[in-house]
């Protein structure tokens, strides 16, 4: 009973330690559910109340279905598995009475401690996870060697844990990766939030509160200033007067000249988002491979990006344009265009009247009232940089506010925007900035991507979050190409150098002036993404990085995924044989002794009649008690003995003796 | 047949002593199984009448011998004698060369002399002056011990209670026994009546068939988990040695051939179990012998196997 009980709280234990990073995931119900099974198991330790009989164990198992089922109907997902998989586990436990529902126990206990990476891949859900193997393997201990000790078992565990490390790390670092996930199979429930191919005025708010990282970055070398950090990630070319849309390739196609400016490398680690827009600093001139810069300038990888990805970039940063002096145009970004005049170089393409039309034409006749005030602010100048200066005034002279409390859209957003409420957020600006631009004939697009940086001074590391999400304005110059205009910047220059939680988008690497809690949050977010980096993010393209750099090409890396293979295979045939052996073998060792088990019948059929041998009790002295008890049986009863000492103490006895014997015992019922 | 021969001798003995059935018992089992016995008690309780009575019964040579503290191995065993006539020395036979020996108060005699019977029980011969002279057979000894005298008394070491098979305790006759011992004739009265019922050769004949009867595995599975689990229960200073194993088994055996049967059970084995092991057996806390009930009550521990 004390091994037994020993045994159980091992087990349960294990089940505990392993479903806990589930339980904020799963429904409320099943937590409960959960609790009461495990807990009865527990108190019925102490209690010695029974086990449910079969009915209500089939009772449980269909209601926890049902339950299962009313929660998620047809959303049969992760969640609904997990879920199901938590059930079970839960009135597993009922059904542990021997050493194989046991086993099958510990086995799905390891199955539940690799769901945990459903629900995270942070360092410290596989710091757990360890911790939970642990767990579980020394309530495998305990159900093959009971009666173990808790230091024992724990002692062998961590033994055997410590035996499987290498094995692990080799497996990880060299069992072959695919490029793209195995089977297909992708996780819907990463990668949901970000940018979307359309933009309308007020839909960033979401984006706006949420805190969660959008990407990190980590530079090689020099790192630009922080009032530079515009992160590129969609261009909107077009517009109809509500939305602002993504086009395709309709661009000049510009050669780029030598501007006095400054490269920067840097390396991205970016959260999954679902599309396939990859942030860079203004202005990216090289990606990785698997990328490509469109005539947009954006870089944009081949698919939509559903795994955590790392990338490298090189980045170019003009120093200063032509002539422009003007508050609130940002030098620094820019398209390294050329300044000749675009039909030198492209004959044939549209010029640029035609194409602000392009940008605008799906606006039809929206926004009348901004069309009118971009004539009457700036219709008269033909200086582009005049024009944007006029524009910017008027939001600064007006007394435009930056909220992002903004009323709901209207069929004219922008007029509503301009002429009623007068406060927005840089979607507002942006979008007003670039329809009157167009409108006045200069061609106008808006940018859409991130502003700032936190910076991690323990890791050297820039943190950009969702909130720090911006849209800006990209004007068409002759002379300079695509300029970056922010006008957000005109009307709240506080935004410089600060990012929207408040952080500081400085380059300090001193901590002093850091409080406590600010520490210890940069301390572990430097940790995570090194953990991040190293190993939830070695896929296909870092182990092949990894066998290169230890010399093995790729003709070898196949042949070392091959003879990996190949040795797992004979690994598992050689298991397997060496299992059915094993199992053949403790066949014949645990094939009961007949006379045994007649024997062990026969006292059990007396034991219902009351009559219970004392295991210290020689057979005769039991045959003998029973005689006394039961005068009536005596004769049955001395046989039967009679034939069991023949069989069990005498030198020969008969081959019939066995029959007799069972027929004997038989018969006494 | 051998249950009727045993309980005649039985009722034979018990004639002279009385009230002591289970004693007799225990005595011929241990004397069937070639052991040697040791009985500890008080004077007067008919320790001497009854290594005399088994000796008459069953028509053997008897030799009694009282202990002393100035007793020498050579009074035990013989001493070379010159002889005037021959001018040679001639080995003159002491005690020792009976076949029922009785050591009374063994525990009196100084441990060199001790040794010398035990020496003598263990190996069943005498070497004296580089000369050995087997004893006969059978050869039986009966050593008597008090256990409340302890001035002047040599306490016998584990290693030589080990040699002794049993170790029994007669007690106090019951009351009813005890009026017929006041009102009858004396034990020598008695005695005399006695007739011989065995001979040697009987005697001989029955110990080797106390030799063949069988012993299963699953009874030596029973005994090996009792030795184990002397040998491993917090009860106990030592566990049983191989030596107190045969013991145990010889004994159960000849138990098990005065009954009537030519194989042994676990019941045979309980039966003789605490006399043969309770002066192999020291408790592990009071360091004195443990008292039998509370051995039986230990041993009930040990499953007996099915």
């Amino acid at each position: 009973m004390k091994k037994e009980s020993a045994r159980t709280v091992s087990i349960i234990g294990a089940l505990v330690v392993a479903i806990a990073p589930h339980t904020p995931g799963l429904p409320l119900w099943i937590n409960v559910w959960c609790i009461v099974m495990w807990g009865y198991m527990l108190v019925r330790l102490k209690t010695g109340w029974p086990l449910p009989a079969t009915y209500i164990r089939y009772g449980l198992t269909f209601a926890g279905i049902f339950g299962l089922l009313l929660t998620y109907s047809v959303r049969i997902g992760a969640d609904a598995f997990l879920g199901l998989l938590a059930l079970m586990a839960a009135i597993k436990p009922f059904e542990m009475a021997t050493h194989r529902h046991q086993m099958i126990t510990v086995l799905l206990t390891y199955f539940i401690i690799i769901t945990s990476l459903f629900r995270s891949e942070s360092m410290f859900i596989v710091l757990y996870m360890f911790f939970s193997v642990l767990v579980t393997t020394m309530a495998l201990v305990q159900v093959n060697a009971p009666g173990n000790l808790f230091r024992e078992s724990f002692k062998l565990a961590a033994r055997i844990f410590i035996q499987a490390f290498p094995l692990m790390v080799l497996l990880f670092l060299l069992f072959p990766r695919f490029p793209g996930s195995l089977f297909g199979i992708e996780d819907k429930t990463m990668g949901r939030t970000g940018f979307s191919d359309h933009l309308s005025l007020g839909g960033l708010v979401s984006l706006v509160r949420d805190q969660t990282p959008a990407f990190r970055v980590e530079f090689k070398g020099a790192s630009p200033l922080a009032d530079k950090l515009y992160w590129r990630g969609i261009v909107f070319q077009k517009f109809d007067g509500k939305t602002w849309t993504t086009q395709d390739q309709l661009a000049f196609n510009l050669s780029p000249l030598s501007f006095p400016g400054k490269y920067y490398n840097y390396t991205i680690l970016l959260e999954p988002h679902n599309s396939p827009w990859l942030m860079a600093l203004d202005l990216p001139i090289k990606g990785p491979s698997w990328a490509g810069i469109t005539g947009e300038q954006v870089l944009k990888s081949r698919r939509p990006v559903k795994k955590r990805v790392r990338y490298m970039v090189s980045s170019f940063a003009r120093d200063f344009f032509d002539e422009i002096s003007l508050p609130g145009v940002a030098a620094g970004g820019g398209f390294p265009g050329g300044p000749s005049s675009v039909s030198d170089h492209m004959p044939g393409l549209i010029s640029p009247e035609e194409m602000a039309a392009a940008i605008i034409s799906t606006a039809g006749n929206k926004n009348p009232r901004a069309r009118a005030l971009a004539e009457t602010l700036a219709g008269k100048t033909a200086s582009v940089f005049e024009k944007i200066h006029l524009l910017l005034s008027y939001f600064k002279e007006n007394e435009f506010v930056y909220s992002l409390d903004t009323p709901r859209t209207t069929r004219h957003p922008i007029d509503t925007f301009l002429f009623e409420s007068k406060k927005g957020y840089c979607e507002h600006y942006a979008s007003a900035l670039g329809f009157m631009m167009n409108v006045l004939g200069v061609p106008a697009r808006v940018v859409g991507g991130y502003l700032g940086g936190e910076y991690n001074p323990y890791s050297n590391y820039l943190t950009v979050r969702q909130s720090y999400a911006h849209v800006w304005v990209e004007i068409f110059d002759q002379k300079n190409g695509w300029v970056r205009v922010d006008p957000t910047m005109a009307v709240a220059p506080e935004r410089i150098g600060i990012n929207p939680d408040g952080s500081l988008a400085s380059f300090s690497t001193s901590t002093t002036a850091l409080s406590f809690s600010r520490k210890i949050k940069f301390a572990l977010d430097a940790v995570n993404l090194r953990w991040k980096s190293w190993f939830t993010g070695y896929s296909y393209f870092e182990q092949k990085a990894f066998l290169e750099k230890l010399g093995l090409s790729e003709k070898w890396r196949g042949f070392v995924g091959i003879s990996m293979v190949l040795a797992m295979l004979l690994l598992g045939i050689l298991t397997g044989v060496a299992g059915f052996l094993f199992w053949l073998f403790q066949l014949k060792k645990d094939r009961p002794d007949p006379v045994e088990q007649a024997y062990l019948m026969f006292c059990c059929n007396l034991g219902k009649l009351g009559l219970r041998k004392r295991p210290d009790q020689g057979p005769m002295d039991f045959a003998r008690d029973c005689g006394n008890k039961r005068p009536d049986l005596r004769e049955k009863i001395m046989m039967i003995t009679d034939h069991y000492v023949q069989l069990r103490f005498q030198k020969d006895c008969p081959e019939t003796t066995l029959e007799d014997f069972k027929t004997c015992i038989k018969n006494l019922k | 047949m051998m249950i009727k021969k045993y309980e005649e001798i039985v009722n034979h003995i018990s004639s002279v002593v009385l009230g002591k059935e289970d004693q007799v018992r225990l005595a011929l089992t241990c004397f069937f199984a070639r052991g040697h016995l040791l009985i500890e008690d008080f004077p007067g309780i008919g320790k001497t009448t009854l290594a005399k009575v088994l000796a008459k019964c069953m028509g053997l040579k008897f030799q009694r011998m009282q202990f002393t503290a100035d007793l020498l191995p050579g009074d035990i065993l013989g001493m070379s004698v010159f002889d005037q006539n021959t001018g040679n020395f001639r080995f003159h036979a002491g005690p020792i060369f009976t076949q029922v020996f009785l050591a009374d108060e063994i525990n009196r005699a100084t441990p060199k002399s001790q040794s010398a019977l035990l020496e003598a029980m263990e190996e069943e011969q005498v070497t004296f002056e580089g000369e050995t002279r087997p004893l006969e057979t059978p050869f039986f000894v009966i050593a008597t011990q008090n256990p409340l005298e302890q001035a002047g008394t040599f306490l016998l070491p584990e290693s030589q209670m080990d040699r002794f098979l049993m170790r029994i305790e007669l007690g106090y006759p019951d009351r009813k026994a005890e009026k017929k011992i006041l009102k009858g004739e004396g034990a020598d009265r008695a005695l005399a009546k006695i007739a011989c019922c065995m001979g040697q050769g009987e005697v001989i004949s029955i110990q080797d068939q106390v030799d063949r009867v069988h012993c299963s595995d699953t009874f030596l599975n029973y005994l090996q988990d009792l030795l184990d689990f002397t040998r491993s229960s917090p009860d106990f200073q030592i566990g049983l040695s191989p030596r107190a194993g045969m013991a145990l088994a010889r004994a159960a055996k000849a138990w098990a051939f005065l009954h009537g049967k030519d194989y042994s059970l676990p019941e045979d084995l309980q039966h003789i179990l605490p006399w043969v092991a309770g002066h192999r057996l020291r408790h592990r806390q009071d360091l004195m012998g443990i008292p039998r009930d509370r051995l039986m009550e230990i041993f009930s521990r040990v499953p007996v196997p099915i």
